[in-house]
């Protein structure tokens, strides 16, 4: 039922090569609305293939893509119902911003006042008559936001959006992106930061050589792992009582431990029991950032990701 | 497509190359129309002599047909720019029915060139029958064949534009595309349709077939006449057309 579909991006068994190399491999996901998405995984990971699959400009070997229960390319005003945002978003150096905008609503049919709309909702009103070659990345990747804003879209999809953004731009992209999804719309963006993810998005999608590695929230990947993160003035005492409980702990500072073997709930339960104060209490980030990279070992362009699970390398 | 032929023209208008070739058509055009009248009519002259219709049918089309290898630039430089600059992702995501982007982008380029034409043909009748009525050349605009020679080389630079962007659809690389359309037009073609043993077949490349179409009359070269290169010029243009849309249609834009 295309009604019950309305606002999902639901991906299907999608598979993409590219001559000899497989950039996407049986990879299905679904993102919903009122949520944001993060579509994470390292470089090469086929990010970008997937979401221009999404969006009707690859053609997938296998597998569907669909937003709101329809494939892109039958959608009768794509741009009423997804907004995209392209990695290396295209621009004529030498149109306006202003133009390049109304080029899309003429070619959508939306009024020509639309443009400066937009321009002012990305911050860009004082440079729409600039062309674009003067623009820094930061202004075109909120050009290319205003874009993708043109059609009022209930769903946003987004390729690395944060790059080229500097720290107050990526405040007001994630304050823009948390806003649509709150007012029911679905927001889906890749990045290969996990920081980035971490910050915005409600639920994680983490591919891995073209293939999905893990989908759910942050905190059910770092429920996956074991590492738990605790700070309490009793440090021994608690290395003790959570032995008997048959978890270990070790020192990670005077008053800090890093405990495996138990999720984060018992560590507070033996605490209580204990009588132990604790002053934090958190899936160590460490874990989280070690399952990330355990999921996508042997993967990406990094030498920094070390393969050390047995992962392979492509 | 009214929408999508209005979006190509708008895209057009917003970057300055179109402004820098019609400038060209034109000094093109009065350049040729000033020689000719100035230095080229003598007997025995390369054209026939101006007093002739032979001869005011040339100059039209010589002076401003020229504006058609222009033109085919313009669309080729336009289309490609599209895959150049990254912006094929935009169009096709706004339309995604690419089949329709690309007939509204040869509607577009097929009515810039009838424009080009006009310009130039208006500068073409504003210098040379003033210039030859000193001369006692009396130029009737009307008569002697010379409204069907200016209807076809508005058709003629027309049927570049539409061509160009075809062959914009095919190879889209700009440089490539750009560079091989100008060396093909201005260096390959010329050479060959000079060659008295293949006039056979050369009178049937595009741009000798376009020649035809306008009677833009060389010595040593063999034209066809006006409606059969009319015919075969179209021909190849739609030709591109359809290898250039089927091409489109399947492209992963990555």
């Amino acid at each position: 039922m295309v009604r019950d579909q309305a606002g999902h991006i639901v991906a299907a068994g999608l598979a993409k090569r590219f001559g000899g190399i497989t950039a996407v491999d049986d990879l299905s996901f679904v993102a919903g609305p009122g949520q944001v998405t993060g579509f994470l995984g390292p470089n090469g990971a086929g990010k970008t293939t997937t979401l221009r699959m999404l969006v009707g400009l690859v053609t997938p070997d296998a597998g569907t893509a669909t937003v709101s229960g329809q494939g892109y390319r039958a959608l009768r005003a794509p741009g009423r119902v997804v907004g995209s945002v392209l990695e290396a978003g295209g621009f004529h150096p030498g149109r306006s911003g202003r133009d390049h905008l109304r080029v899309y609503c003429t070619a959508s049919g939306y009024p020509l006042a639309r443009a400066d709309e937009v321009l002012e909702i990305t911050g860009l009103a004082g440079a729409g008559r600039r062309k674009v070659r003067g623009y820094s990345l930061g202004m075109r990747q909120r050009l290319a936001l205003a874009a993708a804003l043109l059609g009022d879209p209930a769903v946003l999809v987004l390729d690395e959006p944060m790059n080229g953004l500097d720290p107050e731009g990526i405040a007001w992209l994630r304050g823009l992106l948390r806003d649509h999804a709150r007012g029911g719309g679905t927001v889906l963006f890749s990045s290969h930061a996990l920081l980035e993810v971490e910050q915005l998005a409600d639920q994680v999608v983490i591919v891995s050589q073209g293939r999905l590695a893990f989908q759910g929230t942050l905190a059910g990947l770092a429920a996956g792992g074991t590492a738990v993160a605790v700070r309490t003035p009793e440090a021994g005492r608690l290395i003790g009582a959570l032995a008997r409980a048959g978890a270990q702990a070790e020192r990670t500072g005077p008053d800090g431990l890093r405990v495996t073997g138990v999720l984060a709930a018992e560590v507070s339960r033996v605490a209580r029991a204990e009588g132990i104060d604790l002053h934090e209490l958190a899936p160590s980030r460490a874990s989280l950032e070690q399952e990330f990279l355990a999921l996508t070992a042997g993967q990406g362009e990094s030498p920094a990701v070390p393969a050390s699970r047995g992962g392979q390398v492509s | 497509m009214m929408r999508l032929t209005a979006a190509e023209f708008r895209k057009v208008l917003t970057t300055r190359l179109w402004v820098w070739l019609l400038l060209a058509s034109v000094a093109w055009t009065a350049g040729y129309c000033a020689l000719a009248i100035a230095f080229g009519d003598r007997p025995g002259g390369l054209a026939p002599p101006l007093s002739t219709a032979a001869g005011q049918h040339t100059l039209f089309a010589i002076g401003a047909g020229g504006a058609g290898p222009l033109v085919a630039v313009l669309a080729v430089a336009g289309v490609t720019g599209e895959f150049r600059y990254g912006t094929a992702a935009t169009t096709f995501l706004a339309t995604p029915r690419r089949g329709r982007v690309v007939a509204a982008k040869m509607i577009t380029y097929l009515l810039a060139g009838a424009g080009y034409a006009l310009v130039c043909l208006a500068v073409t009748l504003a210098i040379a029958p003033p210039w030859l009525a000193s001369r006692g050349i009396h130029v009737t605009v009307a008569g002697r064949g010379n409204l069907g020679v200016l209807a076809a080389v508005v058709a003629a630079t027309a049927i570049f534009g539409l061509a160009g962007a075809a062959a914009g659809t095919l190879v889209t690389g700009q440089l490539a595309a750009v560079a091989g359309m100008l060396i093909y037009l201005y260096v390959a073609e010329p050479l060959a349709s000079h060659i008295t043993a293949l006039h056979g077949w050369t009178a049937y490349l595009p741009g000798v077939a376009a020649d035809g179409l306008t009677q833009a009359t060389q010595a040593g070269v063999r034209l066809l006449p006006p409606w059969q290169g009319g015919l075969v010029f179209a021909g190849w243009a739609l030709a591109l057309a359809a290898a250039g849309t089927r091409v489109t249609l399947r492209k992963d834009i990555t």
